[in-house]
């Protein structure tokens, strides 16, 4: 259904960069009838480059730009490949929810149209610290993709969980580093405010911020990789729009490529384990605590990785095997839990043991709860007394 | 695990045309042991020789990957056509383990590092079959009606051997002859590629879009991206049984790339894109299910699927079909389960209900629709029925079966 909006009606809203220092870029976005957002990424490491274009910057703030505005326009350069993908993400996010987000309309002072990048040999890698970066990060490390990269550089981008206000940013890059070190390549830690004002959309997640920093800090390499946020077996789950969209972060002098995302999380613990066991004790998927720091151990992003580190054969330093209780508790209305716990439960190393068989009652449970959602829905719906039920 | 399959390319002309083909051995199963995969480009004598095989490789891979057997390729591949073929398999395999027993592996001669002229800007050659997404995607970028998303067209392509097969030549004029007036309308060189890639279709539709850009590949030189029309929208992302963009994708390569258009809109939307071009709207060809190959039947659940998009458009009478649309073809269509009818559900209700459309097929829509049982039902009154058959003495089944018809 398209939306009812007429951008043309509106005044676009204005991106433009602020002066810069050498190791902070910052940018604002002036929105008609609403307060300016300045958006910045601060390297600690080192000086960063004048970027030729506002692709990273254009990125970031897609969540912002869907939400209200129709057209956006930059004063300064954008590539076309950026512009045209930008543009398909934002037809694609308004086809998936149109009272939410809005088709954007893109201009620029400037729009450059070189060929796009070819795979260059080397790239640089976001790393989280969660599972699927670290495995990301391990598979090209360890040459096992065909046509796999060289890790030149490890990209941290520090300001999305709140870990910039609880621990020293020295500390994490230190962390960064040391781990960097030993897989041959150089670390690089950004601090971004994104998060602190507003640019990270629950349903589009952290995307756009690693993206933008990748842009900012990999301009040289031309090639930056991260891990898919959705599992594939997730979306079989639940479909939806992200994971359907090809390499919408892309531009014409960048590509920003997803990698993974087909792996069971309890063969990504074996994979790392095989090719960089230093970096088990980095892992941590937790959603209550900053990265680098003891994790709760409660939250369902704790729990899957001790499970994941279970099924493998293995324990995480960190996090004691989950009791049934907690297995049981697991949040399974998140489809990225309820896809790689039923993921864990079917690749288990050593089969039967107590905490496998919890976690195999709580899949079945979940298959049975499953159909009996779908016959109550179709009930309802045959009946008349709820809306029509195959969705 | 079976042996591999050898694959090599050669290019020559026969009968005055451009022919290339994939020689593949050491094939197992059908075809066994050796398949040529060919490419012939009618009206052309000569084209450059393609710096690199990626584009070529697609379809082959998943068909070699039904049959459990690695690949070697004795020609070169680049370095991203390779990350993006190993990826497109181990996604699909991830996807339909049912379909790909594993991740096969790709071995080339030589991985060469290509890149297109700096100062070549980005040209598409686009595919055309005629039906209500390639037409939409062919206007949108040849007209520039996507504004700074546009991608201009430097050539077009139909694709005989997909849609209308090799023997049916017929079939494939009447098509051509049919979408006429977008040709017309768009006015660039426009081609035919005849092929066999699709083989015994028992890839498709995984194959779909790795074919049609090995189709659209022979005419690289020209433009760096192949514009392809997507199927579901990004609304309805189902990756089980659709080819979604993000799989897609990767079926490019470093010299030639793709990229999939429209999956930001629905059919109806499609429709009113359209709606400004009344010849193209009735060159519209969607269905190959009816006798005359130049028509569509107007019957089967394609056709009834496009007119009710046509309906939430508010074109009651579609152009492109010869009836009009009446409550006797909702009735025919077969809504066995919740599964089968999701589509349906998605494409068009979901557009009719959002249209506020009201009228008798629209409420008898929705009335069969209310009542479509979930899989879950249909398979335990399967097994009910199985069971219950079992004891039943013979005469007893033979007096329902008499009662019932």
């Amino acid at each position: 259904m398209p939306s009812t909006f007429d951008p043309t009606t509106h005044l676009p809203s204005q991106l433009a960069l602020e002066p810069q220092s050498d190791t902070r870029h910052t940018a604002v976005l002036a929105r008609p009838g609403r307060q300016p957002v300045g958006i910045s990424f601060e390297s600690l490491g080192r000086r960063l480059e004048t970027s030729e274009h506002l692709d990273g910057f254009i990125a970031v703030l897609l969540p912002a730009l869907l939400r209200a505005d129709g057209a956006v326009h930059v004063a300064g350069t954008l590539t076309r490949e950026i512009v045209r993908n930008l543009i398909d993400a934002s037809e694609g996010w308004e086809n998936w929810n149109v009272d939410h987000y809005r088709a954007l309309r893109i201009s620029a002072d400037c729009i450059i149209d070189p060929p796009v990048p070819t795979l260059s040999p080397r790239a640089a890698f976001a790393w989280s610290g969660s599972l699927r970066s670290t495995h990301t990060l391990v598979r090209h490390y360890a040459r096992s993709v065909p046509g796999a990269v060289q890790v030149a550089r490890i990209v941290h981008v520090i300001g999305l969980q709140g870990d910039a206000r609880t621990v020293s940013t020295d500390a994490i890059a230190a962390e960064v580093n040391k781990h960097a070190e030993r897989l041959g390549a150089t670390a690089e830690c950004v601090v971004t405010n994104a998060h602190e004002v507003g640019l990270v959309e629950t349903e589009m997640g952290v995307l756009p911020v690693i993206a933008a920093a990748l842009h900012l800090t990999a301009t040289d390499l031309k090639l930056g990789f991260h891990a898919r946020r959705w599992p594939f077996s997730a979306q079989l789950r639940y479909p939806r729009p992200e994971p359907a969209f090809p390499d919408v972060f892309c531009g014409s002098r960048m590509l920003i490529r997803a990698d993974g995302g087909a792996t069971t999380p309890t063969q990504m613990v074996r994979e790392v384990r095989e090719h960089a066991p230093f970096l088990l004790a980095a892992i941590s998927g937790c959603s209550e605590r900053p990265r680098f720091t003891s994790p709760c151990g409660a939250c369902s992003g704790c729990i899957i990785t001790s499970l994941a580190f279970a099924a493998a054969g293995t324990s995480h330093h960190a996090l004691p095997p989950p009791t049934a209780f907690e297995v049981a508790r697991l949040q399974w209305s998140d489809p990225i839990v309820a896809a790689e716990a039923t993921e864990i439960a079917s690749d288990w190393s050593t089969p039967g043991s107590r905490l496998h068989l919890a976690l195999r009652r709580r899949v079945e449970r979940d298959r049975a709860n499953a159909a009996s959602v779908e016959v109550r829905r179709w009930l309802a719906s045959a009946t008349g007394l709820g809306p029509i039920w195959p969705r | 695990m079976s042996q591999p399959v050898h694959i090599w390319f050669v290019e020559g002309q026969e009968g005055g045309e451009v022919v290339r083909r994939l020689v593949c051995k050491g094939v197992v199963g059908r075809g066994a042991p050796r398949l040529d995969l060919w490419w012939r480009i009618p009206g052309i004598a000569s084209l450059p020789t393609p710096p690199v095989l990626d584009s070529l490789l697609g379809g082959p891979l998943l068909w070699a990957a039904m049959s459990d057997q690695d690949v070697v390729v004795h020609g070169p591949v680049s370095t991203g056509g390779l990350y993006n073929l190993s990826q497109l398999i181990e996604v699909r395999q991830r996807l339909s383990p049912e379909r790909y027993p594993r991740v096969i592996e790709v071995r080339p001669d030589s991985i060469l590092e290509v890149a297109r002229d700096a100062h070549e800007p980005s040209k598409a050659i686009a595919a055309l079959s005629g039906g209500l997404d390639s037409t939409f995607t062919a206007v949108r970028h040849g007209l520039g009606l996507a504004g700074e998303a546009t991608i201009p067209i430097e050539a077009m392509v139909m694709i005989h051997g997909f849609d209308a097969s090799l023997d049916r030549m017929d079939q494939f004029d009447a098509m051509r002859r049919r979408a006429e007036p977008t040709i017309k309308l768009l006015d660039v060189p426009f081609h035919v590629v005849r092929t066999n890639s699709k083989l015994d279709g028992r890839t498709w539709p995984h194959s779909a879009i790795p074919l049609t850009v090995s189709a659209l590949s022979h005419f690289g030189h020209l433009a760096p991206i192949a514009l392809v029309s997507s199927g579901a929208p990004y609304g309805i992302p189902r990756f089980g049984i659709s080819h979604p963009t993000a799989v897609e994708s990767l079926a490019s390569g470093d010299w030639f790339r793709v990229v999939t258009d429209g999956s930001g809109f629905g059919r109806t939307e499609k429709v009113e894109m359209l709606t400004p071009y009344p010849a193209v709207l009735a060159a519209v060809k969607v269905c190959w299910a009816g006798d005359d190959p130049g028509k569509n039947c107007g019957a089967c659940e394609k056709c009834v699927m496009t007119r009710l998009n046509f309906l939430a458009a508010g074109i009651r009478d579609a152009p492109c079909f010869d009836t009009p649309l009446t409550p006797e073809l909702i009735a025919g269509l077969s809504m066995p389960s919740m599964n089968a009818v999701r589509d349906l559900f998605r494409t068009c209700w979901n557009e009719l209900e959002a249209r506020n459309c009201s009228g008798p097929e629209v409420d008898l829509l929705r009335r069969r629709l209310s009542r479509v049982p979930p899989d879950v039902v249909v398979e335990w009154r399967k097994k009910t029925h199985d069971n219950i058959a079992r004891w039943l003495p013979r005469w007893v089944k033979q007096l329902i079966k008499r009662a019932l018809a």
